[in-house]
């Protein structure tokens, strides 16, 4: 086997590889399974209340409501 | 050694895909002998199965306490089921915490007179692979799957509303009622 043809080989296993790691990190979650996504520890934000409450000014300002995302709520239930 | 490790590892990956799309895939027709089948637990934690209301119209709620739309579904279901028990219908509501006191916690919270029964996220919800959490079966007398709701938005309360109430019409047309 050539020097070059070698290379290109690790090269597709070297992508391969890349592949697999990324891939791992893909999941269907299924309806029932989002108990721990659904806990309020995994809203981002420092202060939730605030943020409601800012949330809650601002689409009474605007008259709309949900233009910055999905509703909260965590409930992740579909 | 593999001549082509790309399309070894794009075919590991279709083939990975192909069977987690057929894991928990219950059929239409085997839903009702699993959920008769199953060992679920009461509040008491003694253990329990569906068949235990034999003869009764069931709706089996599966709710769970980080549900909000279950825990806004479950005082509708309560008030029903207090109104339909004395005909011959009830409302199990099934829990899918994972931590069975946070469930019961939340009924006892809510003073739910609805018999409330535990089972995790590991059991029924995995075997018969929840579409949607509220997912509501309603069981005719003979422990038939007739109606599968997802979710508890106005109009699928109404489809649950409406499919219990042409069962109890149904049975008490056979009791001469």
């Amino acid at each position: 086997m050539s020097r070059r043809r070698a290379l290109r080989s690790a090269a597709q296993a070297a992508l391969a590889f890349m592949l697999l790691l990324v891939g791992a990190g893909c999941a269907t979650v299924r309806p029932y399974e989002k108990e721990h996504l659904a806990d309020p520890i995994m809203v981002s934000a420092a202060d939730t209340g605030v943020q409601m409450r800012e949330m809650k000014w601002l689409d009474a300002r605007e008259g709309s409501t949900g233009g910055v995302g999905g509703a909260g709520g965590g409930c992740a239930c579909k | 050694m593999v001549r082509r490790p790309f399309l070894a590892v794009a075919g590991a990956f279709l083939a990975a895909g192909l069977s987690g799309a057929v894991i928990g895939d219950a059929t239409a027709d085997d839903r009702s002998a699993r959920l008769r089948a199953r060992e679920l637990t009461t509040v008491e934690g003694q253990p329990t199965t569906l068949a235990a209301w034999d003869g009764e119209i069931l709706v089996v709620n599966f709710w769970a306490s980080w549900c909000a739309p279950c825990r806004t579904e479950l005082a509708t279901l309560d008030e029903w089921n207090a109104e339909w028990v004395t005909r011959g219908a009830r409302v199990v509501a099934v829990s899918i915490d994972s931590d069975r006191a946070r469930a019961l916690r939340f009924a006892a919270d809510q003073e739910l007179d609805l018999t409330v029964l535990h089972d995790g996220p590991d059991g029924l919800a995995r075997e018969l692979d929840l579409p949607a959490v509220p997912t509501t079966y309603v069981l005719d007398r003979e422990g038939e799957v007739v109606l599968e709701v997802q979710g508890s938005g106005e109009r699928e309360l109404k489809r649950m509303r409406q499919a219990v109430e042409q069962l109890l019409a149904v049975r008490n047309e056979r009791a001469g009622l």
